[in-house]
């Protein structure tokens, strides 16, 4: 099939078109459905903004906020010199492969009921779960990253005599953040599933508990409009990210598929 | 020692050991083995303890290797296998359906500028909403069964499939497809000769994505919704107490997301192997 | 052999810049083991200009970087103002042959040169980096960022970079391989013209042998791997040299002849030590 390039002002038009269109089908879809469990979108939005604006924000938004933001950032400092060191040494490397192949592979949903059991209810275990998770998509991107940077950059490093310190973070980092992005882009989805389980496992606030609740007293509204903030959450996690990786890697982007 | 010609003009020239791996070669293949048993025994041994030290709050983490005996004699058991065979199925079915939709659908995406530029917004706006939101959802529409687990293992699996197959396609290269087009080739000839082979690398891609995130939505739905298999094995065991059997399916699941991890690697790098891509997910 | 005076060099007296002593890399591999250099050894007077040509694979590359202290030598050793090269010397820049590597692209190019710049105050090395980029013409650029100049303005920044620290010695490899021929007399002159005015010594690794009689004093020849030191040429052409002026002259077309011939004899002598396998089918690639 081909097709020519739409012109700047089409393509804006079939974009924005395309879109309304979408929302203008769900609008009918859930209008015109006869399940009792999806009423229609004009009642999501109308509940949506009576528990979110603001009676429940305090109460559920800021604590999920609170959790995943705790979760990621341990993650992060965790795992980028996780990775950067296990990249760098090739004993490390062969001394933790087995173990972080298998904490990797281990399927992520399972490690809240290990949490609950280790650490009971309560910030820790939801804390942990998130961060757990995490680490590894961010640990292994930024070890391949370092594996991918080519020897000259290094070498002209060490030619240039800047100490340890100096090359790992006016060096070593930026060369290697297009990668640590990847594993952060990766590991913000894994976050927010995360939060999302060890709320509605193991905790009396939050946005996913909030869901539940709505859901077990079959406050179908209700139920919605935390499902719709939810969608908001993941939606807003995932672009801060991109945005940060966008300025921060405002260079990597300039260059266009010229790898360090 | 055997003559050897160069390697080509920039090779120095050298020396060849006869036949086998040098030693260092070899110690190195040691070395690896060692130090990887080394780090599962000190993981093991840090596990021990840590929850002998009382530093986690738990009042019965049970030794590593209980946990290990009582997973290969349940090897033995029918109920386990059952469970699993659970989980299997509705990763299997679920990933099926993904697959059977969101990748043609992603081709045809990709297939058409048109196209892609009006959805993008919207696939780029919902690929982010965690699929795990609509659990509650699911609950009400099918209760604790398969079926809500396949649909969120076709959820959570089918955006990697999509995306995939949308980059597959519009990554075909430009000449080729000039050149086919002013040589006014069918439409069955440029998918066989130009497009599939342009497009497969990003499918193993994509299985590999897609079949890790399946397995995640169906063991999620097990946990939160009690579908039946791994994920609820586990929930109920900690729940009733059974912290030893516990363990020992979250070391079964471990090692089956590893074998899917493994094979779904290797299934991607043979159809990578000769493709430059420059996306290396890891996940 | 080489004499014991060509070895010492032109300027004989005037003080050493650089010793390198049988200077031998040989690289273990998991299944063979490679001599890329056999036995080099030369001297680099103080503000001397020395070239080293070879042919292709004649560990040119591994013989700079075992110079510059990046790499270990396996035998012999390398003396720079009398002290033993162990790693990187702070008074000895180098100039990478790949720039867009080299540089870093996450930093604009006034963030590139002050990068090694560890002396002075702040002022202090912003003054240095706008002399560096002075020296190479490239003041206007300095916010800029590497991807947003031509490679030939790349690798200027490259040895602007190089210049920052006021070396007493520059090591350049293969430094104009990436540009086209152009560019590449340009960035000779600058390189000439860098050479007198901030009285560097500079060692020079090139492929082309019209570059190495062009700009060095001194031309070393090497042979290919396993390499030595094949002959060691000195360049009497008068200075300042000037692209038209002294390639026009028939004492550089004989220099360059010579060269040449030297070059071919090495890429075609086949018989060398007992340690050596017979290298084939070698393509002269000049």
């Amino acid at each position: 099939m081909f097709t020519r390039t739409p012109g700047r002002a089409l393509g804006l038009a079939v974009e924005v078109g395309t879109t309304a269109a979408v929302i203008g089908l769900i609008w009918l879809l859930t209008a015109n459905s006869h399940s009792p469990y999806i009423p229609s979108l004009p009642t999501i939005l109308s509940e949506f903004r009576k528990v979110w604006l603001f009676a429940h924000f305090t109460s559920d938004v800021l604590p999920s906020v609170e959790r995943l933001v705790l979760g990621f950032a341990i993650a992060v400092v965790v795992g980028v010199p996780l990775g950067l060191v296990i990249g760098m040494s090739k004993w490390v490397r062969m001394l933790t492969r087995p173990v972080a192949t298998f904490m990797r592979s281990l399927p992520p949903p399972l490690i809240v009921p290990v949490a609950i059991a280790l650490f009971q209810i309560g910030l820790v275990m939801k804390v942990f779960s998130i961060a757990f998770v995490c680490i590894w998509p961010i640990a292994l991107n930024t070890e391949d990253g370092y594996a991918g940077l080519h020897p000259t950059v290094l070498e002209t490093a060490r030619a240039y005599g800047l100490g340890f310190w100096k090359r790992m973070f006016k060096v070593v980092l930026p060369a290697v953040s297009p990668r640590i992005f990847t594993g952060l882009r990766i590991s913000i989805a894994f976050a927010v599933l995360l939060l999302v389980l060890a709320e509605q496992l193991g905790s009396s606030n939050g946005i996913g508990w909030f869901v539940l609740y709505s859901q077990q007293g079959y406050d179908v509204p209700g139920m919605w409009a935390g499902i719709l903030m939810l969608a908001l959450l993941g939606i807003v996690a995932n672009a801060l990210v991109s945005l940060l990786e966008r300025r921060v890697l405002r260079w990597h982007f300039n260059l266009r598929g010229i790898d360090v | 020692m055997t003559a050897q010609l160069a390697a080509g003009p920039s090779q120095p020239a050298s020396v060849r050991r006869p036949g086998r791996l040098s030693a260092l070669a070899r110690a190195e293949s040691t070395h690896g083995v060692v130090l990887g048993a080394l780090g599962i025994g000190i993981a093991i041994c840090a596990m021990e303890l840590i929850t002998k030290s009382g530093l986690v709050e738990s009042r019965d983490v049970p030794p590593a290797f209980d946990i290990i005996n009582l997973f290969l004699s349940n090897l033995g058991t029918v109920n386990f296998w059952h469970v699993v065979g659970q989980t299997m199925i509705q990763w299997v079915i679920g990933f099926s359906i993904a697959l059977a939709f969101a990748f043609p659908l992603g081709m045809a995406i990709g297939a058409s500028n048109l196209l892609w530029r009006a959805l993008r917004p919207t696939i780029e706006f919902l690929r982010p909403v965690p699929p795990v939101a609509f659990l509650a959802l699911l609950i009400l529409l099918y209760g604790p069964t398969a079926k809500s687990a396949i649909v969120l293992v076709v959820f959570g699996s089918m955006w990697s499939l999509l995306i995939q197959a949308i980059y597959g396609m519009r990554d075909r290269d430009e000449v080729m497809l000039d050149t086919a087009r002013s040589l006014r080739i069918g439409w069955w000839t440029l998918l066989r000769s130009v497009t599939i082979p342009s497009v497969l690398p990003y499918l193993a891609t994509g299985i590999r994505l897609g079949a890790a995130y399946a397995l995640i939505g169906c063991i999620s739905a097990e946990v939160l919704v009690s579908s039946p298999g791994l994920g609820k094995e586990v929930w109920l065991d900690f729940e009733n107490g059974a912290t030893t059997l516990a363990y020992s399916y979250v070391l079964a699941s471990g090692l089956i997301g590893l074998a899917l991890h493994v094979v779904s690697t290797r299934f991607e790098k043979r159809y990578l192997n000769w493709h430059f891509s420059q996306r290396e997910i890891t996940a | 052999m080489v004499s014991g005076e060509l070895m010492l060099g032109a300027a004989a007296g005037s003080g050493l810049a650089l010793e390198v002593r049988t200077l031998g890399k040989t690289f273990v591999g998991r299944e063979r083991q490679s001599v890329a250099i056999a036995d080099v050894g030369f001297d680099v007077a103080e503000r001397e200009f020395v070239t080293v040509v070879g042919p292709s694979g004649c560990g040119k590359t591994t013989l700079l970087k075992c110079i510059a202290g990046l790499m270990a030598p396996s035998t012999g050793e390398t003396r720079f103002g009398g002290a033993r090269v162990s790693g990187p010397v702070s008074n000895m820049s180098l100039v990478f042959q790949d720039y867009s590597r080299s540089l870093f692209p996450w930093l604009t190019v006034r963030k590139n040169v002050l990068l090694p710049l560890r002396e002075g105050t702040r002022d202090e090395r912003e003054q240095v980096v706008h002399q560096s980029l002075e020296a190479v013409g490239l003041t206007r650029f300095i916010d800029h960022y590497p991807w947003q100049l031509s490679g030939g303005m790349q690798q200027r920044v490259a040895i602007a970079r190089a210049l920052a620290v006021r070396p007493r010695m520059l090591l350049m490899d293969e430094p104009f391989a990436s540009v086209d021929a152009q560019t590449r007399a340009d960035l000779e002159d600058l390189v000439l013209r860098i050479h007198a005015e901030f009285e560097v010594t500079i060692l020079l690794v090139t492929h082309d042998i019209d570059e190495s009689v062009y700009m060095s004093d001194r031309v070393i020849i090497l042979t290919t791997s396993p390499s030595y030191v094949q002959e060691v040429l000195p360049i009497a052409l008068p200075r300042p040299r000037a692209q038209e002026v002294t390639k026009a002259s028939p004492e550089f077309a004989r220099l360059r002849t010579h060269v040449y011939r030297a070059i071919t004899k090495a890429h075609g002598d086949t018989r060398r030590s007992a340690l050596v396998e017979p290298a084939s089918s070698i393509e002269l690639s000049i």
